[in-house]
């Protein structure tokens, strides 16, 4: 029996997503293979909170998922004006950019950086608090401490 | 452009060379002992760290290669450039694992902490080691060509004695100083690549009135003049979908395995900084993302208008800062130097790690540490010579080995550090089965490029999806399934309160 069952069943969903991320892609559906990403990112930053055991999903609610349902919205917006004017000049630029692109510039690059960048700052005592490294920095050099104790008797 | 013009341009290049080398020499005096030369000293704060990890990721394919990719297909590549948020994502997933790891015993390298989490495996070292080689010979050989072709611009100068004459002064600070010159050289060097960035997007908007041109004047010149069509600036560019798909896939999951991102974790005083730290690296990236988009979008404009001509891709940076003139040719090519010079040193300390520490071990042989830090200078400076060599001997095929670097250490590094540390449940046999697997199929993957583009194939991957995208897959799920078959590893109680965090 693997130690961590969540986290077992979490990583073999992930082996799934990459077989499906990969298949869609290599059968010409890169858009959809996009979408599998995304899913693949939301279970990384599950395995990511755990501790312990537990897995923390206001750590993942904020600021991952929101990160990821943002890209969602820049791959479909940015799709949607994309096949709007294929093949010809957009009707209207939104900053001076394509329709499209600007979804990508607002909702893939500019807004999820700074959300992200300043969203880990916000969280960071939950994400690591001092006294949780403390306690690990404790725990590792009395183990430390124990072993060099066995090995000298 | 005058001849005091060139040795202006030139004067601003050697000064970032030679500050540079004057830091390296100086960051000699903090090189206490042989782990502080390899990478285990954790005594930089934030900023420092967050600039050098920007400019080692940022090589000179970020600076020359994606405006020129931006010129002739358009958006795609900056889907790649603008996947900052990934970086942060990196940090906050195996950002503590990794830093608390670095706390146990002596750790400085990469192949160190794959031995505490694999209980000294020896055989993941050994691939580990090998397929850190491999990317780093093929990331080596593309700056050496990016620093030759600095120079060809502006002066009729052989590109191998230019290549010698840099990477001579690279290999000199990067031998004295370590990991330690190597850490403060890249922040330097970010810094450089940032002020770049800076003066480079006022003078886009100085010079194009804004993106707006830039739209008008694809649509007015017609494909005559840049070589676009108007899907070039939509979402997904001009190139096909499944490269929109890579390129967001592949510094998404990517850069969170990159040896560029993982090193300077382990050098982080502390880790309840790993935030600011993020902060400062995805800041100073998305100047450098803004900076290589506003190159590429004056390319098209001043291609489009007539003003200047591009007859390489490649040659679209400079063009562009040939024709703002003085003020902006004196930051955009130190600026070329800064990425090229940090990619390498960063590169040239793993390959010395590897040779001297990580190589021998997987072998059983031990050094002690001071014959461990000659054996590194000598690896170094051998690997920078054969890297010159290479780039020399090979021409425009280490161009696209440097582009093959990024997935080949993605893929070595994915299942050591992301899925080993994600999950206890990643067994030694599995992790080895996987980089078996990475391995071969890397070779397998290059082989048939290498066939392809020399004409001796014709083969297509599926869905045209770039090869390293199915190599980094193949690591993944092997990984995967060969551990689920296989027992569980004993963990050490330490790896077990690090991975716990």
């Amino acid at each position: 029996m693997k130690k961590g069952k969540s986290e077992t069943i979490l990583v073999v969903i992930s082996g799934l997503l990459w077989i499906a991320m990969v298949a869609l892609a290599g059968a010409g559906h890169w858009f959809a293979g996009l979408f599998a990403l995304l899913g693949l990112l939301l279970v990384y930053g599950v395995l990511g909170s755990s501790h312990k055991g537990q897995f923390d999903l206001k750590l993942v609610a904020f600021p991952s998922l929101i990160w990821i349902l943002m890209w969602a919205a820049a791959f479909l917006v940015g799709n949607h004006y994309a096949q709007a004017f294929e093949g010809r000049e957009p009707e209207f630029t939104v900053f001076g950019f394509h329709p499209s692109f600007a979804a990508i510039v607002v909702l893939f690059w500019l807004v999820p950086t700074l959300l992200m960048g300043f969203g880990f700052e916000a969280v960071k005592d939950r994400w690591l608090s001092r006294e949780r490294w403390d306690e690990f920095l404790k725990g590792a050099h009395e183990d430390e401490k124990a072993r060099d104790e066995g090995d000298s008797s | 452009m005058s001849d005091w013009e060139k040795y202006l341009i030139l004067a601003s290049s050697v000064a970032v060379l030679a500050i540079s080398f004057g830091i390296g020499v100086w960051a000699q005096k903090k090189v206490t002992s042989p782990e502080a030369f390899f990478g285990g000293a954790k005594i930089f704060g934030p900023l420092t760290v967050g600039l050098a990890t920007m400019a080692a990721v940022g090589s000179a394919f970020a600076v020359v290669g994606v405006p020129g990719l931006v010129y002739s297909t358009g958006n795609t590549i900056l889907l790649f450039m603008f996947a900052a948020p990934g970086f942060v994502f990196g940090y906050l997933v195996i950002g503590k694992k990794l830093r608390a790891l670095a706390e146990i015993g002596t750790v400085a390298s990469l192949g160190d902490v794959s031995d505490l989490r694999f209980n000294g495996h020896r055989g993941i070292k050994l691939i580990l080691s090998l397929m850190l080689f491999i990317g780093c010979a093929m990331y080596l050989s593309a700056q050496v060509e990016a620093c030759a072709k600095l120079f060809e611009n502006l002066f009729d100068w052989n590109k191998l004695i230019i290549s010698v004459v840099i990477f001579a002064i690279l290999i000199t600070y990067t031998v004295l100083s370590g990991e330690i010159g190597g850490i403060l050289t890249q922040a330097f060097q970010g810094f450089v690549i940032v002020l770049a960035g800076l003066v480079f997007a006022i003078a886009f908007f100085a010079v194009t009135g804004g993106f707006e041109p830039v739209l008008a004047s694809i649509s007015e010149a017609g494909n005559g003049s840049t070589n676009l069509d108007p899907a070039a600036m939509t979402a997904w560019g001009s190139l096909p979908g499944a490269f929109a798909f890579a390129w967001v896939m592949l510094p998404t999951l990517g850069i969170m395995c990159q040896p560029q991102v993982l090193t300077r974790i382990m050098m982080l005083r502390n880790p309840r900084e790993l935030p600011k730290l993020s902060l400062y690296a995805v800041s100073t990236n998305v100047i450098t993302g803004a900076m290589v988009m506003a190159i590429g979008y004056c390319a098209i404009y001043l291609a489009a208008n007539g003003l200047v001509e591009i007859d390489h891709p490649d040659k679209a940076v400079f063009k562009v800062a040939d024709y703002l003139g003085l003020f902006a040719q004196v930051f955009v090519y130190p600026a070329v130097l800064a990425a090229a010079l940090s990619t390498s040193s960063l590169f040239l300390s793993l390959a010395g790690n590897i040779v001297s520490r990580d190589l021998p071990g997987s072998f059983g042989v031990t050094m002690n540490p001071a014959q461990q830090v000659t054996v590194s200078r000598i690896a170094m400076s051998v690997m920078g010579i054969a890297a010159i060599g290479f780039a020399a001997a090979s021409g425009d095929m280490v161009a696209i080995l440097g582009t093959y670097g990024f997935g080949t250490l993605a893929a070595a590094t994915f299942p050591i550090f992301i899925i080993g540390l994600l999950w206890k449940g990643a067994t030694s046999k599995g992790v080895m089965t996987g980089m078996v697997a990475a391995l071969l199929a890397t070779v397998g993957g290059v082989g048939i490029e290498l066939l392809n583009r020399f004409d001796h194939a014709d083969f297509t991957w599926p869905g045209g999806v770039p090869w390293y995208v199915f190599v980094m897959a193949t690591a993944v799920v092997v990984t995967i399934a060969a551990s689920l078959f296989t027992t569980d590893d004993e963990l050490d109680r330490r790896v077990e309160m690090a991975m716990d965090l």
